[in-house]
């Protein structure tokens, strides 16, 4: 279930997102719990962090949409942007507030759904719950974004994080299934890496916090495919 | 003359002599080059050509020069079959001759292989007393015509399936090295002369020539595969080398596209800014309120390349105001997330090229679709992690095909098929960068990594 917050003043827009929001929940097996605000003033006045995602009109009386997302940034830099626009020179500014996209007017149901996608996969890297890792000394719950990268040895798996290393009895299978699939990415056969403190890459290896890991021939595609995924997605 | 015909026909002698390696020799030739273009009169030309080889067959025969010169036999009858294909199909001389060489390549190969298995290897193995059994179903005439068929099937489907197929698919580039295709030839003429004292000079099965004869039919069967190997490896090289030359002038002739470009944009937007004054200037003089609001109409229209997206980075302008003067046109929906800051990694020239690539193949996929709803592109520049992302997305509809990793457009010249990919998988690699593709679900996605290097 998914947080949305529509900002919009022309209500029959705002009438055409809903539908297109129920039509995507049917066609993707999602769901959407939404809530209007005409204005942004009214956004703004109470903005808790609660939204997965965000979707903004730029042609606004009062606080146009862009200087709104300004705003809404000072308070929560985590929740996903998409602006709803007229024009498109404003969406090239886009980027200054880390919005994803921006949809054109008059909503068209393919537009909004390949953009929507685009946004949902954005929202899958945020708001990450603790795992648990069962080691010789206990169990310890950790936050994915704590954990730096995971190395597999024989039977054993070393989970490098920032509050230590922690030696777990586990296969990489194991893993892969407990960490967020578009944060860890698996460079060879033997590493598990968390895409966001990748320093620098090259075609054959990985640079993590001073620690140089290669990437194998075989897994080279996916590791590029689903860490530009990760790269078009946290911008 | 007459007696000698009616012996002839009573037995296989008939087919052996002067049937069976023409019409070895012609199947072989078929599987090697019946994809090309045909000559006009083709059906006219093909069996004149064809009667000549067996007609030619038939008169040696009848008279056959005696010992080892009968061999020349099949070298007349190859040069024969390379004058068929040069005649019957639109293809360049040298091109005959490799086909004709592979073509004769395989006969010998089936040749070979269907001797060895049918009639040496059996009576190696057997002792003496099975001999006589074995030397009876050796000439049953079932086991022949069985063992022939057989072996010649094989051999032809494998190589047909295994090489002739790929000279299909990629074509006949031609083989650079003309020395490497004189000793070809001349491997090829070794392989005749080699044969012929498997096939004359000894009594085939006694013992000692049973081997001599295996070796010899061993020789030559790898003789020839050797041949039929160099031909297609050259062919493959002569293909990677002809793709790079065309990718590198598609380059070529983009750079000269963006000066073009670049000074067409330009001249406009001067055009287009002294108007907008004049514009102005009259329409201060007009009272009329209808005129004044016409006016303003023809103002907005000389926004034309104003309206259009601008960011800090030139080149991105001028290609994205070329591309969605285009898109306009076409009811294609194109909007861009610009963060130029690590664009000025990438030279002009490359820059240009690739977001024009990217581009192209966007506009090309999404004008395939009919519902003008569909044609959306998405495409997003942006730096994270020391990495520079080119990311585009769009609709596609047709089904899309993929060759060496990258998918392969439908229009246009088949030689030239998917250059623009190739072309950006080239430019990616200059970088040090990756392109990865993916298309699921009616989107294409496609995403350039490019490590910021300082």
């Amino acid at each position: 279930m998914y947080q949305v917050a529509i900002v919009e003043d022309n209500p029959q827009d705002a009438e055409v997102l809903t539908q297109m929001l129920k039509e995507f929940e049917k066609q993707n097996q999602v769901s959407f719990h939404w809530t209007f605000y005409p204005n942004s003033d009214d956004f703004l006045l109470h903005y808790k962090k609660e939204f997965d995602l965000i979707f903004m009109d730029i042609e606004m009386p009062g606080l146009n949409g862009m200087d709104a997302a300004t705003e809404m940034r000072k308070k929560d830099t985590d929740v996903t942007l998409v602006f709803i626009t007229n024009m498109a020179q404003y969406a090239l500014r886009g980027y200054s507030v880390n919005a994803v996209d921006y949809i054109l007017k008059p909503l068209n149901f393919y537009s909004f759904s390949m953009k929507l996608k685009k946004a949902l996969r954005n929202i899958r890297h945020h708001g990450q719950e603790l795992i648990t890792l069962k080691t010789s000394d206990g169990l310890f719950r950790i936050s994915p974004s704590d954990i730096y990268y995971v190395e597999v040895k024989g039977h054993y798996l070393t989970y490098y994080t920032n509050r230590g290393d922690f030696i777990s009895r586990a296969t990489m299978t194991d893993a892969e299934n407990q960490l967020p699939q578009n944060l860890f990415l698996r460079c060879n056969k033997c590493y598990l890496v968390n895409a966001s403190y990748i320093t620098s890459v090259n075609s054959s290896c990985l640079i993590l916090n001073d620690t140089e890991i290669s990437i194998s021939r075989t897994r080279k595609d996916s590791f590029f495919q689903s860490y530009a995924q990760y790269l078009g997605g946290t911008v | 003359m007459t007696a000698y015909f009616i012996r002839m026909l009573s037995s296989f002698q008939l087919y052996d002599n002067w049937i069976k390696f023409p019409l070895e020799l012609l199947i072989a030739v078929v599987l090697f080059t019946y994809w090309l273009p045909r000559r006009e009169h083709f059906a006219a030309r093909i069996s004149f050509l064809t009667l000549a080889m067996f007609g030619f067959s038939l008169v040696w025969n009848l008279n056959p020069i005696a010992g080892f010169w009968n061999v020349l036999q099949y070298l007349f009858i190859f040069m024969l079959s390379i004058v068929l294909i040069f005649f019957s199909y639109k293809c360049s001389f040298w091109h005959a001759i490799y086909a004709g060489i592979s073509a004769y390549a395989l006969q010998h190969i089936a040749n070979g292989f269907h001797t060895l298995v049918a009639f040496y290897i059996p009576v190696l193995f057997s002792g003496s007393d099975s001999y006589l059994f074995l030397s009876n179903i050796l000439n049953s005439t079932i086991y022949q015509i069985c063992s022939y068929l057989c072996s010649y099937a094989i051999i032809y489907t494998i190589i047909y399936y295994s090489l002739a197929k790929k000279i299909k698919q990629d074509g006949f580039y031609g083989i650079d090295n003309k020395t490497f295709s004189f000793f070809i030839s001349i491997l090829l003429i070794f392989v005749i002369i080699l044969n012929y004292f498997r096939v004359y000079y000894n009594d085939a099965f006694s013992r000692e020539n049973i081997i001599i004869n295996i070796t010899i039919s061993l020789y030559s069967i790898i003789g020839c595969l050797f041949a039929l190997l160099i031909i297609s490896g050259f062919n493959q090289q002569s293909r990677l080398n002809h793709s790079l030359e065309v990718t590198k002038q598609l380059i070529h002739m983009q750079k000269k596209q963006y000066q073009m470009s670049e000074e067409t944009i330009n001249l406009i937007n001067i055009k287009c800014h002294d108007l907008k004054h004049q514009i102005s200037a009259v329409r201060k003089n007009i009272s009329d309120k209808d005129s004044r609001d016409a006016l303003k109409e023809v103002e907005a229209a000389t926004n034309i390349y104003d309206s259009v997206v601008k960011t800090k980075n030139e080149t991105v302008n001028i290609i994205l105001t070329e591309k969605s003067l285009l898109c306009e046109q076409n009811h294609i929906q194109l909007t861009c997330m610009i963060d130029e800051k690590n664009l000025s990694l990438i030279s002009v020239t490359d820059l240009y090229s690739m977001l024009g690539n990217i581009l192209d193949n966007a506009i090309e996929a999404v004008l395939k679709i009919p519902d003008y709803n569909q044609r959306v592109i998405s495409l997003s520049i942006s730096s994270a992690h020391n990495m520079l992302l080119i990311h585009c997305e769009n609709y596609y509809q047709s089904n899309l095909t993929f060759q060496d990793g990258l998918p392969v457009s439908d229009k246009g010249n088949p030689k030239y098929h998917g250059y623009g990919m190739k072309s950006l998988k080239y430019l990616c690699e200059k970088y040090h960068g990756n392109l990865s593709i993916l298309a699921e679900d009616d989107i294409f996605y496609l995403d350039i990594l490019i490590p910021v290097v300082r």
